[in-house]
């Protein structure tokens, strides 16, 4: 399924401002589903450059529209990192880059990937070409959530959202590393799409949806069990930073359901809410670099006190 | 690519274009139409209230050889230079890329050089907030006193981030939000100009979601009038803005009000589901609270406010709220706004939130008296005091049963009695010392207690620290412990008893036991021992001897002189 299947809408507006001539210097595309995101911002350079576009369609055959796919078209910049930010050093660098006219195609394109990464200074050392770019430079955002993108570059990009779809390419793609229908609902309900972009096997994933379940209901009926629990089940079931975030996140899930399935019962509606903000506290613990242990350990000793006062 | 966002396309190129800061244009005009213009301004304000833009319209003016009552004619040379920014004397410099002191050192040595073509130097900083400590400082002595013609026009959001010492070297000029009206005004305008169409309603939406930033408003409006080239509708207005269906959110507060928390966290869903975005959410959710809470105070206010009128269905709702209530949904709301800039699914964060409103919509405790926190609290407090009142009888009862014995019968029954014990062993001692007592051997103890206290370790030092000799004699001292506590413990530790034996000893050169007393038994035990022997004690002799001393003391001083009179005490 081609991403102009799975995304109509957008596409059919990106289309139609090319078609139009209406297409400003600066994008900022979000969504729930980074891979989703990324493919239609490739999609829309291909619109931009394809020699061979019908009605704003990339024809995805060419020269062009083929290395653009494969990130091997000289007039793309692209900015993305692996590591915790993007500094200001590469923004730099990439301004430098683009006063530089284009090569082959009629412009240039800068494209920055998970922009909530963009450190505050490299972040303001965008606004000034972000609203005035020398030459014929489009700049293309790509985020997560547009909250994470400092105010002042909202305001120069023109901000467009991804509707909700399922991700074809990618339940294909589980369902051939092993995940079970019931899995992928789970996968597509929650969101959890980022996540299992780190090739994550299907074995893995159903061990550690099953302790993410388990604690979260020990939890509820036994906290003292559940803070044994993170040293003796869940620490050995995670080998790294992208299964814990996995993890988190189907604990997310599970509290989000426990407190959507406790809303008749006025006293377990309370529990349930009290108890999620502590996961929540304890998953921006995490987030801000606390360990995994102890972020979960302080969460099952608030829900001892919890417990003890319901 | 050769269209234009709409928000560079209608740049202002007047003052009178501005929109918004009629103060701060008329400023600014005046003083370039009286030649007063300064050498350094700080424009600040939030986004989009054309900071940048006065900055760039006052480098046209200053250098305009034609400009009138202010403003710059945008036709001559030099004016088409500076909107094409290829005038070498007007430099916009991005603070936020060149924020080091490198950078302002080069201005500061470029700047010595008079300007070529126009009249002024103008050097436009933006962002100028993100420039390091080093570099504001470095630029403080050029900011104070530049060379003739040249200007600095310094623009940020961020005031609050630039030192005192660049602020006070300045004039600064605070941008206001630009008022929703003048955002609608432009818009039409520019519509107008455009020969378009449009929808009033649509136009008030994007105003009220660009929330005073004239930047965010045309954004928007470009986007909507990219999905339908002819006519601004409201439809496409909702989209760009993803502001919320009336509706959906006149349920969402309904459900809430009812306390209906399944109903609740179902609308809410549904909003979400309509890909609404979680931040306009918690906004909407804000205004209609500030907007009820307007009404409830007074209804004439939310005319002044201009805010967009609500639906008469939402209005109804007000007479079940408390103003106390809105104030709790505020509050909680904008503390949820905060927590979703780090979160990577707002949609628990809400769920959360939604569950919070509806306990908020709870009444008082008092009311219905079942689980409320509160009343949880209440309940759990008033156990712990029944439970310690129990303690505390308990207690009670127990000290009776022991004090009894004590007092009535000195039986061998229940003995908690070192204390007596130790008295009671003490007192042929203490009339044994006290009988031959006298008040040279009480000053030699005292003379020698300082050098007793050095030989003490640090914990002993501390407990010895409350206690005084108050008599002694060739073979033995009393000592006196301010606090009963203290005088126990020191009595049961035998170690530290023999120790101050001793050294005590050591000191004095003989044989004297150390006895100790509690200072508030010390005047009764000495009571006793008077009452019993009926002899003369040193204590009334002091005043004569000390009488008989002092007058030979003073013949003395008279003779020699105080200087060389040594008082010796024998």
């Amino acid at each position: 399924m081609t991403i102009v299947q799975e995304q109509p809408q957008i596409t059919a507006e990106l289309a139609k401002t090319i078609t139009t001539q209406h297409v400003v210097h600066a994008y900022l595309f979000t969504g729930s589903n980074q891979a989703q995101v990324q493919r239609v911002g490739i999609w829309f350079m291909q619109a931009l450059f394809c020699p061979h576009a019908k009605e704003g369609y990339p024809c995805l055959q060419c020269n062009f529209c083929q290395r653009i796919q494969n990130n091997d078209f000289p007039d793309v910049l692209t900015l993305a990192t692996d590591k915790k930010s993007l500094g200001v050093d590469d923004i730099r660098e990439a301004k430098r880059e683009l006063e530089q006219t284009s090569v082959e195609a009629s412009g240039r394109i800068l494209l920055i990937k998970q922009a909530e990464k963009l450190t505050t200074s490299a972040a303001n050392s965008l606004l000034k070409f972000l609203e005035d770019p020398v030459g014929k430079v489009t700049a293309l955002l790509l985020t997560k959530s547009v909250i994470a993108v400092l105010p002042t570059i909202q305001s120069r990009v023109q901000i467009l959202s991804l509707a909700d779809s399922v991700d074809t390419n990618l339940q294909v793609d589980l369902q051939e590393k092993g995940y079970s229908d019931n899995d992928l609902t789970i996968i597509q309900q929650a969101h959890l799409e980022d996540e299992l972009m780190a090739n994550i096997a299907g074995d893995k994933f159903k061990q550690l949806k099953q302790v993410a379940q388990t604690w979260v209901q020990q939890l509820a009926h036994n906290p003292w069990q559940a803070f044994i629990a993170v040293s003796t089940t869940i620490l050995p079931a995670v080998e790294n930073r992208l299964q814990q975030q996995l993890l988190l996140s189907l604990m997310e899930w599970y509290f989000s359901q426990q407190l959507n399935q406790a809303v008749d019962d006025h006293v377990k509606l309370q529990w349930a809410k009290q108890i999620t903000m502590a996961f929540l506290h304890a998953k921006q613990l995490w987030t801000a670099n606390v360990s995994l242990q102890n972020s979960l350990e302080q969460l099952a000793l608030q829900a001892t006190n919890l417990s003890k006062r319901g | 690519m050769a269209y234009q966002a709409l928000y560079r396309v209608w740049r202002p190129q007047t003052f009178e274009d501005v929109t918004g800061q009629s103060a701060i244009t008329q400023t600014l005009k005046n003083a370039v139409a009286t030649d007063q213009v300064s050498h350094a301004y700080l424009f600040t304000g939030s986004r989009g209230t054309g900071k940048t833009s006065c900055a760039k319209i006052l480098a046209k003016a200053v250098n305009c050889p034609q400009q009138q009552a202010g403003e710059p004619c945008n036709q001559c040379a030099i004016c088409q230079a500076i909107n094409a920014g290829s005038l070498n004397d007007v430099l916009e410099i991005d603070a936020a890329s060149n924020n080091g002191v490198e950078q302002i050192r080069d201005i500061r040595d470029k700047v010595k050089y008079a300007p070529t073509q126009a009249e002024y130097k103008v050097y436009i900083i933006d962002e100028v907030h993100m420039l390091s400590t080093g570099a504001f400082n470095a630029l403080l002595k050029t900011l104070e006193e530049p060379p003739a013609k040249v200007i600095f026009i310094l623009a940020t959001t961020e005031p609050q981030k630039i030192p005192a010492t660049i602020i006070s070297r300045t004039q600064r000029f605070d941008f206001r939000r630009i008022p929703t009206s003048d955002l609608i005004a432009r818009m039409e305008f520019i519509l107008k100009e455009k020969e378009l169409d449009y929808d009033v309603k649509g136009v008030q939406l994007i105003a009220q979601a660009a929330q005073g930033g004239m930047r965010d408003a045309l954004s928007m409006l470009d986007q909507a009038l990219a999905l339908d080239l002819q006519k601004l509708t409201l439809a496409n207005a909702l989209q760009v803005t993803g502001a919320l269906d009336e509706q959906q959110l006149v349920a969402y507060f309904q459900a809430v009000f009812i306390k209906d928390a399944a109903k609740s966290l179902q609308n809410l869903h549904d909003i979400m589901n309509s890909g609404r975005s979680a931040l306009r959410f918690c906004d909407s959710v804000i205004e209609v609270a500030r907007d009820l809470l307007l009404t409830k105070s007074d209804p004439n206010l939310i005319d002044a406010a201009q805010s967009l009128v609500l639906p008469e269905t939402l209005m109804q709702l007000q007479e079940q709220v408390t103003k106390q209530q809105l104030y709790t949904i505020i509050t909680q709301v904008s503390q949820t706004q905060q927590d979703l800039k780090n979160a990577d699914r707002p949609l628990i964060y809400l769920e959360v939130l939604t569950v919070q409103l509806v306990e908020a919509m709870q009444p008082a405790p008092a009311v219905e008296g079942t689980d409320t926190s509160a009343d949880l609290q209440v309940k759990e407090l008033q156990q712990k005091i029944t439970s310690l009142q129990e303690q505390v009888t308990a207690l009670q009862n127990d000290e009776v049963k022991e004090t009894k014995p004590m007092a009535s019968t000195t039986s061998k029954k229940v003995k908690p009695a070192p204390k007596n014990k130790a008295v009671h062993v003490d007192q042929v001692k203490i009339n044994q010392i006290l009988q031959q007592a006298t008040r040279k051997a009480l000053n030699q103890v005292q003379d020698c207690w300082p050098d007793l206290m050095s030989m003490l370790n640090v914990t002993q030092k501390a407990v010895m620290k409350v206690s005084k000799p108050v008599a002694a004699s060739a073979d033995g001292v009393i000592v006196a412990f301010d606090y009963a506590v203290w005088f126990e413990r020191v009595m049961s530790n035998q170690e530290m008893m023999t120790m101050l034996k001793t050294n005590l000893d050591r000191l004095l050169q003989n044989d004297a036991d150390v006895i100790l007393v509690a200072a508030e038994d010390w005047p009764k035990i000495r009571q006793k021992f008077l009452q019993n022997h009926e002899m003369p004690i040193a204590a009334p002799d002091d005043p004569q001897e000390k009488q008989a001393t002092s007058n030979l003391v003073e013949q003395a001083q008279n003779l020699f002189g105080t200087d060389l009179v040594e008082v010796k005490h024998d």
